[in-house]
């Protein structure tokens, strides 16, 4: 297992470095570099204004030049200056993916909470009513396009909100994005703040996730109830809820702990249509806005970060799969 | 299973009606977001940067009118008037002097502190010139820094009498001292001479601790991707006391996240820089007299550029018979509601430059195809007309792929065009390619459509003048994209930029808009509107949206009812 795991991590240099070149390519190499079309944007910008531009930020390099200054920069930890937020990427990461964090971990474990109970009820009385609901739920989750969804939700909590005519849930109004108010201090109100703010779109964002994590518990379980086992469990005479609980469920879960585990890059990589609706400043959003910006710098950055993320928590899913399942063995 | 597809209907009818029932119940309150002594104002944008050296966004420019003190500032009927001067230079009173080509302008600036109470001097508006001359430092724009030869302080560095020389004539000297204005050199120095190329990196304007401006208000809260708060300085020699204690700034890129936002009252206005025109005319039916939704006419110019190169567009007579072919009344009228008019010129009709003495395009089929007979055009059997060597009226257009309005002004040409023989082919490029290789590089075959954000100061030159057309050469630099040639134009263009005296300037647009009319290079469009909102309650709030001006100019004047 160590061996496999030291030959994993060798592997994964050359393939983060091969990453890096294509995206370095393919940002640089994309029509419209930001400083050329300052001259077609703004007819005050003479072609010395560009040359000079570009040689103060090292543009006027040939890309084999710019990318090994990038590497050995990002491989110090100095990932460079955004051209659009004049800010150093490295606190603007930072400060984005805590802000992406927030959102991204309650939504993961608002799905988890209600998508596995549901998976599993729906699965052991499968073509019930309930089991229908789930399913049609299911259906809605992975079909409902995130934008609608985020659109209907500030229309419904933020501007309509008609249960406000009965009193005792009048306080039931959320503000329509943002990340919190402005000026709002610290401490209990700041908590108290944030979570009003983060309640719409944690749920927008969950629903997704809640949808398929309920499907692949469903399908799981339904797979683990029909086996050998679970049946002689049966037959030993054992309680419906110990056969399920101790026998079925913890197989069930071995492929859904491995979804989870890959999901887990994508905690730190944001929900871009989300935190755009919501206006949340978040890692998907910065992405968003640096391409269209031309912020080459900043979407550089976030990309080999996610890049690397899904490197290592693939890894973390391999090694996690070994762990949970004893059928599995690396050599 | 009767009863689960009951409830699953039941289930369904919920949500369909949740999505069609009409959203604004008028429940929402009138009154202010945040208290009577606060303005929260939605913004698409988020400002890049408050240093005016830096600031390259328009949302920074809205921004930054209330943390700084304009020289010269426009009102929201685009009058000039003097802000932080106490008066501007002209020919008469000899505060503007004419020496050849050179000129010289005095100026005297009003007194005022900066927000940290240190005075505001000529050194601050040298400090800044020098800066910005400065090959080192990442300024992007020095067109006027590179026309003014020196600053003189005639009252010494600490006074608030300044001689501005120029090296040259430029017709709109007196729209500010210099091209940067004041800087706090107190502040910035230290960063400047650390290191002049990473002056941007430097915490002013950025950091609110160390932002300093001289305007009515001071920047106390940044926090990036959400919020931008300023806080009144209190008395100010030139705008007094303002009656709103602080402005907050909410970035929400979403522009219908915009529209719920004002629906729901958590933001008291919408900035000019904020949602499209056709979600304005949605806001507006919504507002159900909770707020206004104002749309006036702006300086932003939809336009289709001819390739002036194509052989199939060189001759006037079938571009005009184009433009006849045109309805471009019924589509404003469709599309628009007939808010945003028609254009007959490059020059929108509040700019000074403006004049109606232009030809005029009526949607004319039969003088369109007497027009296409007359250039030698002639039906094929597929009913596109051919010239006598056989080619085909077929042109291709491109826009930004995306926009959906464009798109529609697309078919809507597409069919009227076709009704007199012309074939029209779509091919849309995303925006970096179109504005990074399509127009700048002029590979587009016939037809490009996008807009031009003009500026009351806008003239033709670089436009529509010769020397404007992009090529390799220089390093396509330029904004005549159609390839547009005329003697007459380059002329009156030219002498335009260069006249001081106001009068004989426009007398000189009148010529050029006149010249552009009679020789259509380009399709005009229509004048887009400009569009915001804000609550019943928020009085002297006005509908701005100028380079350099927006609705923010009068901010200390904002009060709530």
């Amino acid at each position: 297992m160590q061996r496999y795991i030291a030959r994993r991590i060798l592997q994964m240099i050359p393939i983060a470095l091969g990453i890096s070149v294509l995206m370095f390519s393919l940002l640089t190499l994309a029509p419209g570099d930001p400083v050329d079309l300052l001259i077609s944007s703004d007819p005050r910008v003479k072609p010395e204004d560009v040359a000079r531009l570009k040689r103060i930020y090292g543009l006027d390099q040939p890309i084999h030049i710019r990318y090994v200054k990038w590497l050995g920069r990002t491989v110090q930890g100095d990932l460079g200056w955004s051209r659009t937020y004049k800010e150093r990427v490295t606190d603007l990461l930072m400060d984005r993916i805590g802000n992406s964090l927030w959102l991204t971990i309650t939504a993961f474990f608002l799905a988890l909470l209600v998508a596995v109970p549901v998976g599993i009820y729906s699965a052991i009385k499968q073509y019930s009513f309930w089991d229908y609901l789930a399913t049609t739920f299911t259906f809605f989750g992975v079909s409902i396009p995130v934008f609608w969804f985020a659109i209907m939700m500030i229309y419904l909590f933020a501007v309509w909100h008609p249960w406000t005519v009965w009193s005792p849930v009048a306080w039931l109004v959320l503000p329509p994005g943002g990340i919190s108010t402005p000026g709002v201090g610290t401490g209990v109100p700041f908590l108290v703040d944030r979570l009003k703010y983060m309640l719409a779109p944690s749920v927008v964002l969950a629903l997704l996730s809640m949808a398929t994590y309920t499907r692949y518990t469903r399908s799981s379980m339904l797979e683990v109830i029909r086996q050998d086992y679970v049946r002689t469990a049966r037959a030993k005479g054992l309680a419906e809820r110990k056969v399920i609980n101790k026998h079925a469920l913890r197989n069930a879960l071995i492929p859904l702990v491995t979804i989870v585990a890959l999901s887990i890059s994508g905690l730190f990589a944001g929900a871009p249509v989300t935190e755009t609706v919501f206006a949340w400043p978040g890692v998907g959003r910065l992405l968003v806005d640096s391409v269209l910006g031309g912020d080459y710098v900043v979407a550089q950055a976030v990309l080999m970060f996610l890049a690397v993320l899904v490197l290592i928590f693939n890894l973390v899913a391999d090694i996690g799969y070994a762990l949970l399942d004893p059928r599995i063995r690396y050599d | 299973m009767r009863s689960t597809s009951k409830w699953l209907t039941l289930l369904l009818t919920a949500l369909l009606t949740l999505s069609l029932v009409p959203l604004a119940s008028g429940q929402q309150t009138q009154q202010p977001a945040a208290g009577r002594d606060q303005v929260v104002i939605g913004l698409q944008q988020e400002p890049d940067f408050l240093n005016p050296l830096f600031a390259e966004m328009a949302a920074s420019v809205s921004v930054m009118s209330t943390i700084f003190t304009s020289d010269v500032q426009r009102d929201n009927t685009w009058k000039l008037f003097a802000q932080g001067v106490t008066y501007l230079p002209n020919l008469k009173d000899g505060t503007w002097k004419l020496d050849g080509e050179k000129m010289t302008l005095v100026w005297r600036v009003k007194p005022r502190n900066w927000s940290d109470g240190r005075p505001v001097n000529c050194g601050d508006y040298v400090f800044a010139h020098n800066v910005a001359r400065n090959e080192q430092v990442p300024v992007v724009v020095r067109d006027l820094t590179n026309r003014i030869s020196n600053i003189l302080c005639t009252a010494g560095a600490a006074g608030t009498a300044i001689t501005v020389n120029w090296k040259e004539r430029y017709a709109y000297a007196n729209l500010t001292v210099t091209e940067y204005g004041a800087l706090p050199r107190h502040v910035l120095e230290r960063y400047y001479r650390a290191n002049p190329s990473k002056l941007n990196e430097a915490p002013y304007g950025n950091d609110p601790a160390v932002t300093v401006g001289d305007g009515a208000y001071k920047l106390i809260e940044w926090r990036k991707g959400a919020s931008m708060t300023v806080e009144s300085r209190g008395a100010h020699p030139i705008f007094g006391t303002p009656t709103i204690k602080r402005i907050t700034w909410r970035f929400i890129p979403d522009t219908n996240a915009l529209v719920a936002n004002m629906l729901s009252g958590a933001i008291d206005a919408i900035s000019t820089i904020g949602i499209s025109f056709d979600q304005a005319v949605q806001l507006e039916q919504q507002a159900q007299g909770r707020f206004r939704v104002f749309f006036d006419p702006g300086l932003i110019w939809e336009h289709i550029d001819f390739n002036l190169d194509n052989p199939l567009l060189a001759d006037v007579r079938v571009r005009r018979a184009i433009v006849h072919g045109i309805n471009r009344e019924q589509m404003v009228q469709q599309l628009f509601q007939g808010k945003q008019p028609v254009s007959h010129t490059y020059l929108p009709p509040r700019h000074p430059g403006y004049t109606d003495a232009v030809q005029k395009y009526a949607f004319d089929q039969a003088r369109a195809r007497a027009l296409l007979q007359e250039a030698g055009f002639t039906p094929g059997p597929d009913g596109i007309l051919r010239n006598a060597s056989g080619a085909r009226l077929s042109l291709e257009i491109g826009t930004t792929a995306g926009n959906r309005v464009r798109e529609q002004v697309e078919q809507i040409i597409q069919q009227n065009l076709r009704q007199i023989g012309i074939e029209v082919t779509i091919n849309n490029f995303p925006a970096r390619v179109f504005f990074g290789e399509i127009t700048n590089q002029r590979k587009f075959k016939a037809l490009a459509m996008y807009a031009w954000v003009l500026s009351p100061t806008s003239d033709c030159d670089q436009l529509y003048t010769s020397d404007g057309i992009p090529n390799q050469a220089n390093s396509w630099a330029g904004q005549n994209y159609p390839g547009f040639k005329n003697a007459d134009m380059d002329k009156a263009c030219k002498a335009a930029s260069r006249e001081v005296d106001e009068a004989a300037r426009n007398k000189l647009l009148n010529e050029s808009a006149i010249i552009f009319a009679r020789e259509l290079p380009t399709i005009p469009l229509y004048v887009r509107a400009s569009v915001s909102a804000a609550k019943n309650g928020l009085r002297n709030f006005t509908n701005v949206q100028l380079s350099g001006t927006y609705e923010t100019w009068n901010v200390h004047r904002w009060s709530w009812q």
